[in-house]
């Protein structure tokens, strides 16, 4: 086991088939993620990033291959009980419910959680990390800004104390300065030892603020190691950071 | 002026009546953007079983008379839980496994199932009419009881004095009959006096003479407007203020946002047509049954089709929305009837259902989505 920590991995993703009626999308995808590791999927727009993660989130079944998390094999699961196991996407496009209140978002959030005083002190807590939550709390989600959306779109997928966060472009759409934010908050998140699968086309950012990346293309991985040597390495450069 | 209230108010019952089976419509649109047309018949299902329950085991007493309130209640719930398991069976059996393919295989579904419980209902228990049972007395109010004794011949009340009396039925049952004692504003003739009294003496329950006042309602109407108030207080607890209602909410946007919460969405769906369904089987019980106690396997197909143009007035997939239309549609259906023609009534409301599609899809309260692609 190549773990640095020397654990098994959180996640791990064995040569994923997966198709859309008589289309493949993935062609053996495989990649693992270990605990308190930021992890990032780069890829152009259809290389498959968003069909590897719905996969892995249930929403999607594989043809072939496995989805093991934290021991299990989960694929064919249904989504709501992955969530259940610890596994969250924020998906792509927000997803956020428009028609609820910011709060109820959040306590959509923390559906499969009964300890009420723990959900309250999580809100909180989000609260603090993404203080326009608090502004907006009794506010219809619909109502936000791209950037707030997103800002809740994370917060609510944290409020299921996931043991592992996936998140599908999070900066899609998204004002520089936004951008600049939602790194931001995942730099924190990382520092506070959240498990993280980050997908993103902003190569650039992404790579900076991950441990280890992937490269998928057209459905397979091409490439994969440290984010640091990926992001010096030529092809990559050529690629996916404008040369 | 009396005359257009007392129309207003039986309209408002009328209203209530569609509105009890419109919550349900509109709610399993909002969730799963289906017209279920089988739901007048989960209304014409609970008043089969609130028929069973109330002739077979909370039955009419023997002593005559009607069995009141409680027996009343045990079977609006019976029937309210019966019809919504039948509900939750047919979505499980009939629409789930159409989700995916498409909202007209989907429609095509309700339409059978709406056909299928029509025909199973006159192959099983008869096309024919069949009565209630009794219930609860009918009685109007305001009144006030005038003292048949203390009436003589010649006073001049300002209000009609009726006199309420039972005479024993072909079935041995007391059954309740009404004379007028005395007319608003006439002298009382000592002929149709003694006539009262002699109907209050051999009267087979307790008899009572009621002025009444120029504006009343009927108690059978105030209960299904009471009722009415109570499941709207009850699914608004529920929509806005529990985890479910929150679930149903997010499941109503975007399903499969909701399954990344954790939401088990099939569940959710269940819970609404069993809720739906609850409400339109106790309405089925207290307006085909309790107030109008003739119900037949058809009986669900008018009712249906009107909460129907109610919940699309309103705006489809809106709760409340549902019940505003339905209490606009009872009332100004019941004025058409009063003013214009009772022929043109069931006109009148298709008519709504037109100019609606026509003018603003959305309704008075629904936020136009779309088709959803
Ligand atoms: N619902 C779908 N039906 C058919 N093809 C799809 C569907 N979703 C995605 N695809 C195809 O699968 C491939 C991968 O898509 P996706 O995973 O969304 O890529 P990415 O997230 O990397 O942009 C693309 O070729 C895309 O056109
Ligand atoms: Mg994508």
């Amino acid at each position: 086991m190549s773990a640095p920590n020397g654990s098994a991995p959180v996640l791990r993703v064995d040569g994923l088939d997966v198709f859309y009626g008589g289309i493949q999308a993935l062609r053996g995808v495989s990649l693992d993620v270990r605990k308190g590791e930021l992890v990032t999927l780069i890829g152009c727009n259809g290389a498959g990033k968003s069909t590897t993660l719905k996969t892995v989130s249930g929403m999607l079944k594989p043809k072939a291959g496995k989805v093991v998390f934290q021991e299990q094999p989960i694929e064919g699961r249904p989504s709501h009980d992955i969530v259940r196991r610890g596994l969250a996407l924020c998906p792509e496009g927000r997803r956020i419910f428009p028609n609820l209140t910011v709060d109820e978002n959040l306590d959509l959030g923390a559906y499969i959680r009964s300890d009420r005083a723990e959900i309250r002190s999580d809100r909180d807590k989000m609260r603090g990390l993404f203080p326009i939550l608090a502004e907006r709390a009794k506010q219809l989600a619909g109502t936000l800004s791209g950037g707030e959306q997103q800002m809740l779109a994370i917060a609510r997928a944290l409020m299921s104390r996931p043991k592992l966060l996936m998140l599908d472009e999070p900066s899609l759409g998204l004002a520089p300065k936004l951008v600049e934010q939602i790194f931001q908050v995942l730099a924190n998140l990382k520092r506070e030892h959240v498990t993280i699968l980050l997908v993103e086309q902003n190569a650039r950012q992404a790579l900076q603020v991950a441990d280890r990346g992937y490269v998928l293309e057209t459905g397979r991985i091409v490439k994969d190691g440290p984010a640091r040597a990926l992001a010096d390495d030529p092809d990559v450069r050529k690629a996916y950071l404008g040369g | 002026m009396a005359d257009f209230f007392n129309f207003l108010l039986n309209g408002l019952s009328i209203g209530s009546i569609y509105a009890l089976i419109a919550v349900g419509y509109t709610m399993v649109y909002g969730i799963i953007k289906l017209i279920n047309f089988a739901h007048g018949e989960f209304y014409m299902f609970g008043a089969f079983v609130g028929y069973t329950a109330l002739m077979f085991a909370f039955g009419v007493p023997a002593s005559g008379g009607e069995p009141g309130y409680l027996p009343l209640l045990a079977a609006i719930l019976v029937a309210g839980v019966a019809t919504a398991v039948l509900a939750v069976i047919v979505e499980r059996l009939c629409y789930r496994p159409l989700r995916n393919a498409g909202r007209i295989v989907a429609l095509l579904s309700a339409l059978g199932v709406s056909l299928f419980l029509q025909n199973l209902g006159q192959q099983t228990v008869s096309a024919n009419y069949r009565k209630f049972p009794p219930t609860i007395a009918d009685s109007r109010f305001p009144r006030s009881e005038v003292p048949l004794d203390s009436i003589q011949p010649g006073d001049i009340f300002s209000r009609n004095v009726i006199l309420t009396y039972a005479v024993i039925a072909e079935d041995g049952r007391p059954q309740q009959r009404s004379a007028t004692v005395a007319l608003a504003g006439e002298p009382v003739e000592a002929g149709q006096l003694a006539q009262a009294r002699a109907l209050a003496q051999n009267s087979a329950l307790e008899a009572h003479a009621y002025s009444y006042a120029r504006v009343t309602i009927n108690n059978k109407q105030a209960l299904i407007v009471v009722t009415l108030l109570l499941v709207a207080a009850g699914l608004y607890l529920l929509v806005q203020h529990t985890r479910f209602g929150r679930a149903m909410r997010a499941v109503s946007v975007d399903f499969e946002a909701a399954q990344l919460m954790g939401v088990p969405v099939d569940r959710i769906i269940s819970g609404t047509f069993f809720i739906g369904a609850f409400v339109a089987g106790l309405g089925g019980v207290l307006a085909g049954g309790m107030y109008y106690e003739r119900i037949d396997p058809l009986m669900g197909l008018m009712p249906g089709l009107k909460a129907f143009v109610a919940a699309v007035l309103g705006g489809i997939g809106s709760i409340p929305g549902a019940i505003l239309g339905a209490l606009i549609l009872g009332m100004s259906e019941k004025m058409v009837e009063a003013y214009v023609s009772s022929g043109l009534r069931d006109a009148f409301a298709f008519g709504i259902l037109i100019a609606v599609l026509l003018v603003k899809p959305s309704g008075i309260l629904g936020r136009f989505e779309g088709e959803k692609v």
